[in-house]
């Protein structure tokens, strides 16, 4: 059984999780190109390495950030989402 | 509470009222729901089982949810008690008790031993308050509840649960946001004063699934379902 340590839950069986792809800078909606948007919107890196990624804690809807190695497939780290995003973006 | 009432004259019911009723459940009325008071047997047969391993169904008691950064705040300016710890259960005076479930999240059960349901005069009093940033999440409609009574509790979720419920580990008051029998569920440590006992809080569209897995479960420790007036026996 793969587990992944949830920062809110505490270790959980991989199953209770989901993951959303990785994490990218949201462009200013206001200033963007529609490609550029597009490109925000649909597009990812695909990385072979160690990369941020949103997953979720299905069983609470929790969302958080994980660090994940995406050759190994080795969960390096997770932490909250305001770690990173300090601000509330208003639209 | 009354002896004896029939569950479909009633608006609230547990939705798998018809096997509970096969199981021989006989329902009172309690806050004008049906509830089962018992199943039939004696009272001290139900209170031993319940010290032993029991299930009630506790669906049509009251409960309700707040969600939001000023959550917190407001529930703290409502007279409550809540600690800093996310996951982690709070008994307030008037018999309810406080699941925090993350710092913007809390679930509130009503008291196992009131006879007001303080849930709905909460829920009206946020409704007047409108307070900043915290958010209704009704939590009676949604859910179903169970509880599972007595000393071997912890081996039947050792079955169907991932996460460490064994009374050592999991202190009282203890809450555990997981997949039980796959399916999302709220597990919560409320002990029947020296008896251990769990609240479980799961989809009320699996109430008949749910029942069902641990009915299975329960026969390898000679576990039977339970009526509230046991447990009410046991906390008096």
């Amino acid at each position: 059984m793969k587990i992944m340590k949830c920062p809110l839950n505490g270790p959980r069986n991989i199953s209770e999780f989901i993951c959303f792809g990785e994490v990218s800078k949201m462009p200013c909606p206001k200033k963007v190109s529609d490609d550029e948007w597009a490109d925000f919107i649909w597009m990812s890196n695909n990385s072979a390495g160690v990369v941020q990624e949103w997953w979720c804690h299905s069983a609470t809807a929790y969302w958080f950030i994980a660090e994940r190695n995406t050759v190994t497939d080795e969960i390096l780290k997770t932490y909250p989402a305001s770690d990173v995003f300090t601000e509330r973006i208003d639209f | 509470m009354t002896q004896q009432a029939d569950p479909t004259s009633f608006n609230i019911r547990s939705p798998h009222y018809r096997t509970l009723l096969s199981a021989g459940a006989r329902f009172g009325s309690y806050m004008n729901t049906s509830c089962v008071m018992d199943y039939g047997r004696s009272r001290n047969w139900e209170v031993s089982q319940a010290k032993q391993l029991g299930l009630v169904d506790l669906t049509p008691i009251p409960r309700t949810g707040f969600k939001g950064q000023g959550v917190i705040q407001w529930i703290s300016s409502q007279g409550m008690e809540i600690g800093q710890h996310s996951n982690k259960a709070y008994p307030q005076q008037n018999g309810m008790l406080v699941g925090r479930l993350a710092d913007i999240e809390v679930i509130i059960l009503n008291g196992l031993q009131s006879r007001t349901n303080q849930c709905e005069s909460l829920d009206e009093k946020h409704a007047c308050d409108q307070p900043v940033r915290c958010y209704l999440v009704p939590r009676f409609n949604t859910l179903a509840w169970f509880m599972v009574t007595g000393e071997t509790s912890a081996e039947v979720f050792a079955k169907i649960c991932g996460v460490d419920l064994r009374l050592k580990n999991f202190s009282r008051g203890a809450i555990a946001q997981t997949s039980v029998a796959r399916i999302n569920s709220i597990i919560i440590r409320h002990d029947l004063k020296e008896i251990p006992a769990f609240h479980l809080l799961f989809d009320s569209a699996s109430t008949e699934y749910m029942w069902a897995c641990l009915m299975d479960a329960y026969m390898e420790f000679k576990g039977s379902p339970v009526g509230y007036s046991a447990i009410r026996a046991l906390v008096m």
